[in-house]
Formats: C-alpha cells, structure tokens, sequence
C-alpha cells in the first residue's frame, strides 16, 4: 500500500518538473499582444 | 466586466487600486508579454468587476517595454484585456501634464472615469481645479475627486464606477491613434492636445501664485550631495542588511526547529513504511526548507518597497546614472540590480523600463550575479557553519559583516561584468534617462503591506512548488538505488563491522551511509567528485550542487535530504548540527573554513535559477543570451571557488 | 540670452524654444517639456551629470546630452 502511494507521489512530482519544463522552455505562447509592436520598434 | 486602471507613473495609481480591492488581488502576466499583471476584483452591489492595472504611462505611445502593453491592448478592441471601462488616475498637483494622457484616452471612445488624485498636494500647491469646468472639456467623462494615499473617497469612486457600469453611454465616435511607429504623427497630435489642454487649464485650474513655486527640498539637498549622497546610499543599503540579517534569525530559527521537531513527531506517529519515510524525510523537510526563508523575502521585499514609496529610489537612480554609464549600465538599472538581492525575476523583468537595447540587455545579463534571497539560506546556513560569532569592534556580528561581503562581491563583479560586456556588445542607438523624481512622501503602510504579501506570496506558491517537487524526487533517488550494488555495499558493511567489533549503532551508520553511496544519487555524487574536489566538496555536497541548479535554495533542501535519510539514531538533530559533525573518511572535518567559503563564493557567482534563465530567454527572445550567462558565470563560479579554497587552507 | 539647456546654473529660470529633431523630443513632448515651457534648474547630480529641471510643478531628470539638444531663452533674474 505504501509502496503504491510513494509511486504515486514520486510520479507526480516528475510529471509536475517536466510540465514546468515544457510551458517555462518549450511551448510557444499562442497570443502575443507585444510582439507587433517589439517588431516594428526593432525596425 | 473589465475595468482598466491607467494613468503617469507617480500618481498613487497603486493606491487607488489598493483603495478599491483591498487584498482581493491577483499577480499574473499579460499574454504574451512577461509585463507583470495585477489584477483586482471589486464588489458594488451584487455585482462583481475586475480592475486591471496596467503599467504607469506618459502617452499612449510606448518608449519601453513595459509601456507597449498599453498601447497593444488600447489599439486591439480584440485584446483579451480590452477594457469595457477605462479609470484614469490623473495627478491634480500636475494637472497639465497628466491631461495628455487623460485626452488621449477619453479620445479612444471607451467609457471613461477621471479620477483626480492627490487632492492634499494640489492643496498644498495653491491649485485649485474647478471640476465642473473641467468636465465640459470631457462631456462623457466622470470625474471623482480622492486622496488614495489617506483613503479618502472610496465611496464616491466605487459609487462612479457602478454609475458608469450601469449606464448606456451614448456611442462617441474614436479618434484613431497614430501607427506606433509614426512619429511626426505622433509629435503633431501632443502639440495639438498641448494647445487643447491649455484652453482646459485656462478654464478651470486657478492657482494662487506663490513667490516661486520651484525649490529644492531640504531632503534632496541631502540626497543629491556630492558626498553625502553616495554616503547616504551606501549606509542604507548597509543597514538594510544588517536588519535582515538580524531580525530574521529568530523567525527562521523558530521555523527550522519547528519543522525538525514535526517531522521527528510525525515518524513516531505514522505506521513504519515507505510512504511515511518520504513524509518525514522527504516532503516535511522540503516544506521547511521553503518555509524558512520567508521572513528574510518579507523582510527584503519590506524595505524595497519602503524605498520606492517615499521616493528615495528615484534619488538613486539620479545620483547613481552617471557612474553607471562607463559600464554600459543606466541609472535605471540601479533598480533591477537591487530587486534582484530578492530576486533575479523581477530584476530582469524591471529592465523594460530601461529603454536604450544594450543598457538593457547588459543589466540583464549581471542581474543574476546579484546575491538573491534564495542564497541567503545558502549563506545562512554556511555562515552559521564557519564563520564565528564574535563581534569586532564591539558593535559589528562578524557573520553580518561576511554576509556584506558576499553581498559585495555579488555587485562588484556584476559592476566589473557589464563593463566588460560594454567592450563587446555593439550598440545600436544613444541610451536616454529621462526619469521623473516624484516629490517625497511618508510611506503607506498598507500598501507596503500588499507588496510584501503578494512577493511572499508567489514566493511560496511559485518556487514552493517546484522545491517540493525536486525533494520528493531526491528522496527517492536517495532512497532507491541499483539493486545489486545496493546488496553488496551493505554486505561489505556488515563484513566490516563484524570484524572491526563495532557496536550496534556504530553497525546501522555505517550500513546506512552504505545504503546512501550505493542509491542513485550517491552514484550520481561520486560521479561528479572528480570535478569538484578541487573545490573542497565531497559527493554529498557534489549531489546538493546538482540540484540546486534547478534552483539555489534547493541546497539546502538536498542537504537535510540527504542528512535525514543518513541518520541512524532518533534525535532529528538540526541540520547544523549534523554538517558541523560531518567527518571525510580520514577523520577530518568536511565543512572547514576553506571548503565553506569556497562553497559560499561558488554561490555568489553561479547560474543556478531555472526560472531566471527562462525569463531572461523570454525577455532577450533567444538563447544565446541565457547560454552565454550560464557560461560566463559558471566559470566565475569554478575558478572563484577554487582560488578560495586553496587560499584558506 | 539664447543658450543650451545644459549650459545653465543652478536656480536659472529659462523658457524652451526650440528642441532638437531626435529620437528623444516626442518624449519630452510628452512629459510636458515644450516650445514655450519655463523651466528652472534646480539641481545636479553629485558628478554634474544628469541635471534636475522644474518642469510646471514636477521634477524631470535628464542627462546632459539630453539637454544639450533643448535650446532655451535665458531669463535676466534667477533665484537662489
């Protein structure tokens, strides 16, 4: 029974630390109301 | 329904949005922009509005960063954030200046509420606005008077926006903006509005004119003095410390017993298993380890904000400008650079005031070598190790003059940095500065109060989280391990203390400390000893480094992991107790003074933040700059380390 | 008396009459500094540079080079 929980719990804790990952590192941000301006003051 | 709160920078714009939602307050971002986004939600009569506060603006043209958020959003009936009513803040000590933005916003059409702030100064100033005839420049415009600052005129405001809430507004006509890139466009609508606002003046501002209205404060005499200013600035920064340092202790000793005696508590209370160990040993102390450095977050975050309410901060900025300049940073960036001693997220996302491309992008890059709060408990707990409690000259703690070092050394090097970064980045334009420097006020104690709970607050949830995350999984990298060498290390340890005749307990330490050099993280340690053993470190301080490059104060976290899950007898000594007992193989000390303060000067320097290192991807757009931060501070942090190491011992 | 912004004293009083086509006038325009506004200097930073300016009630600070591009109309008397 314990066994179960601490998997549970460690599995978690990982799938928590990748999620981060990914939305910190990885995923595009679909809206990006600044950008239109930054380009054309990057111009 | 949405309700946008605009308005120049120094108006009491955050006191009015104190004044409305009290703590009913949120921090997030704007989409797309890591420009931060409060947002408030107040309740009139049954029905529910939410106020966000956009960044503090001159035009509705952008010259930063930050300010681009306005525009974009204003100019995008689309946004996700465009506003069903605009509150406008205007400064009525400075009525002019302020109608610029007010006309400009009343022209984009939206329901508009005019909220003259400020009504003491103004008072104070001899000017007087005649509100009625201020209103038949701006016919659908509402208009309340308030002092936020004394909570004066809550009920009238909250009674406003409900008014305004409810009625249908005839449809006014837009005036379009100028494309953001237009200048001349741009320059022909202010000297329009400016000869527009002076008709409005004309009308309904009348002053009693004193002998001069200009003159320099007693307070900026001092500020500003040749000497005396950077005097000034140098002994509140030291004192600032010196506090920290001092009142925190006893929060932050109360919560790091407080936790080792619950988790000690809880192993007695909890059936014996595996789930109950990662309880004890794993999530109590994780919890802990991110627990107790709240006060000195609190108390950091406190005095910050101290500053910039009376207006102090502005004053360093003006008198700090010039001597940034040689090293390619802004006076502005006196601002990132301190609120990166909390921490280096905000730092970094307050260079988009700075808006000259490489002053900014060079105060991103040091940013990070500023000491922030999450090495303090690095610091903390290393001082505490080393360093002795004495005090020199009778009124100076030693351990608070090392921790100004580090302080110290933290900004020298990020100083000496950036001009050696000045040599190399190209520039593209001419930095300007241009900055208000807001008359002096006493500090608002409650909106103090929500800066500091709001920076505790997505302390813990946001860091919290990921700390939590990282010590449930060391404890199970230092709980499990591959199976077969697991056998044979506790085999061996059990041949040799039967033939060394060792008694029971000295049996189950030894097994134990084999069972935690053959899990996962006790290979992962042994792995990278080689590396830093030049250093003074062992695998077990080699496994808290690897760590806590997900972020630093996970250190200390790792350590009493690791500790915890080596201990044998029952006692849940402190952490301290059980680094300063801390034996290498042959018998010596692991944490000496050279190991310490090599360890101390390794955290001063290295890029162990992955929140930073994803923010300053965002803000630069690219990763070469975050690769090239991990780099350059990566090798500071090593040869740093070293050089300490063999110079103490 | 004609002069460069960053070239007055200290308490002088002087009206803008002209800035600079630059990157930086919208701004200024903007913040309230314009053709026509009387400003009074009203302190340095410790190394000279930036200087503090009264603009209609406000302090503005700005770099010398900043200033130099503000051409200003000195007035005959000033204050201490």
């Amino acid at each position: 029974m314990q066994e179960i929980l601490v998997i549970l719990a460690v599995s978690a804790a990982c799938i928590f630390l990748a999620l981060q990952f990914y939305t910190k590192f990885v995923r595009k941000d679909a809206k990006c109301e600044g950008c239109a301006v930054g380009k054309i003051q990057e111009k | 329904m949405k309700i946008a709160l605009l308005g120049n920078p120094n108006t009491g714009k955050s006191s009015v949005f104190n004044l409305v939602t009290g703590l009913r307050q949120q921090v997030g971002n704007f989409p797309g922009v890591t420009v931060e986004k409060k947002t408030g939600t107040l309740q009139i009569e049954g029905n529910t509005y939410t106020l966000i506060d956009f960044p503090g603006t001159y035009s509705l043209y952008p010259r930063s960063k930050d300010e681009q958020v306005v525009y974009s959003v204003l100019s995008d009936n689309e946004a996700e954030d465009y506003p069903d009513l605009v509150i406008v803040v205007v400064d009525q000590s400075n009525l002019e200046r302020n109608l610029f933005l007010f006309s400009q916003i009343y022209d984009l059409g939206l329901p508009t509420l005019m909220v003259l702030n400020m009504t003491d100064l103004a008072m104070r100033n001899g000017i007087a606005v005649d509100v009625d005839q201020l209103n038949t420049f701006f016919p659908s415009a509402q208009i309340v008077s308030t002092n936020a600052r004394v909570g004066m005129g809550k009920e009238r405001l909250m009674m406003a926006i409900a008014d305004m809430a409810n009625a249908t507004l005839e449809k006014r006509n837009p005036i379009p903006l100028c494309p953001v890139d237009d200048v001349s466009c741009q320059e022909q609508e202010a000297e329009a509005r400016y000869t527009f606002i002076k008709q409005i003046i004309t009308a309904s501002l009348s002053k009693v004119e004193k002998e001069k209205k200009a003159s320099v404060s007693k307070l900026d005499r001092l500020f500003v003095h040749p000497v005396l200013g950077y005097i000034i600035f140098a002994a509140i920064l030291f004192i600032v410390f010196q506090f920290i340092f001092a009142f925190a202790a006893v929060p932050m000793d109360f919560i790091d017993s407080g936790f080792a005696e619950f988790g000690n508590w809880l192993s007695d209370s909890l059936p014996t298993g595996v789930f109950s160990d990662l309880i004890c040993q794993g999530i109590i102390p994780g919890i802990g380890g991110v627990l107790v450095f709240v006060p000195q977050i609190a108390l950091l975050f406190f005095f910050i904000s101290i500053l910039e309410e009376t207006g102090y901060l502005s004053r360093v900025v003006f008198i700090m400008d010039r001597l940034m300049r040689p090293l390619g940073l802004n006076g502005k960036s006196v601002v990132p650079l301190m609120s990166s001693v909390a921490c280096a997220i905000p730092g970094v996302m307050a260079t988009r005031t700075i808006a000259d491309w490489k002053e900014r992008m060079i105060t991103i890059l040091v940013a990070p070598l500023m000491s922030c709060s999450a090495r303090i408990p690095v610091y903390t707990l290393l001082i505490a190790l080393v360093i002795p409690k004495t005090t020199i000259l009778g009124i100076f703690n030693v351990q608070g003059l090392v921790l100004f070092g580090l302080y110290s050394l933290g900004l020298v090097s990020a100083l000496l940095v950036a001009a050696l970064i000045k040599l190399i980045i190209k520039s593209r334009d001419k930095g300007f500065l241009m900055l208000e420097l807001p008359s002096f006020k006493s500090p608002r104690w409650g909106n103090i109060g929500i800066t500091v709970w709001e920076k505790v607050k997505v302390f813990i949830l946001d860091a919290g989280k990921v700390i939590l995350a990282i010590s449930i999984l060391l404890w199970a990298l230092a709980t499990y391990g591959p199976s077969e060498s697991m056998r044979n290390n506790i085999a061996k340890a059990k041949n040799e203390s039967k033939e060394l005749n060792l008694t029971k307990e000295e049996t189950n330490q030894r097994i134990a400390s084999a069972k935690m050099e053959s899990s996962y993280i006790g290979h992962l340690g042994h792995f990278i000893e080689p590396v830093i053993r030049p250093l003074g470190y062992d695998w077990k301080i080699g496994i808290s480094l690897i760590t806590s490059f997900a972020a630093r104060e996970v250190f200390v976290g790792s350590l009493s992991t690791i500790y915890a899950v080596n201990e044998t007898d029952d006692v849940n000594k402190r952490l301290i107790d059980k680094m300063r007992a801390e034996r290498r193989a042959d018998g010596t000390k692991v944490y000496t003074l050279a190991a310490g303060a090599s360890l101390m000067v390794f955290y001063v320097f290295a890029m162990q933040c992955m929140a930073t290192l994803a923010i300053v991807k965002r803000e630069t757009n690219s990763w070469k700059w975050p690769l090239i931060q991990i780099g350059f501070m990566g090798a500071l942090a090593y040869f740093g380390a070293m050089i300490t190491f063999y110079t103490l011992s | 008396m004609s002069a460069k912004l960053s070239d007055l004293k200290n308490g002088n009083c002087a009206t803008v009459t002209s800035i600079e086509d630059s990157s930086i006038r919208l701004k200024l325009m903007e913040m309230g500094l314009m053709p026509g506004r009387e400003i009074t200097v009203l302190f340095r930073a410790p190394l000279g540079d930036p200087i503090a300016i009264d603009v209609d009630g406000y302090i503005l600070s700005l770099r010398l080079d900043e200033a130099s591009m503000i051409q200003v109309e000195e007035h005959s008397f000033a204050f201490a």
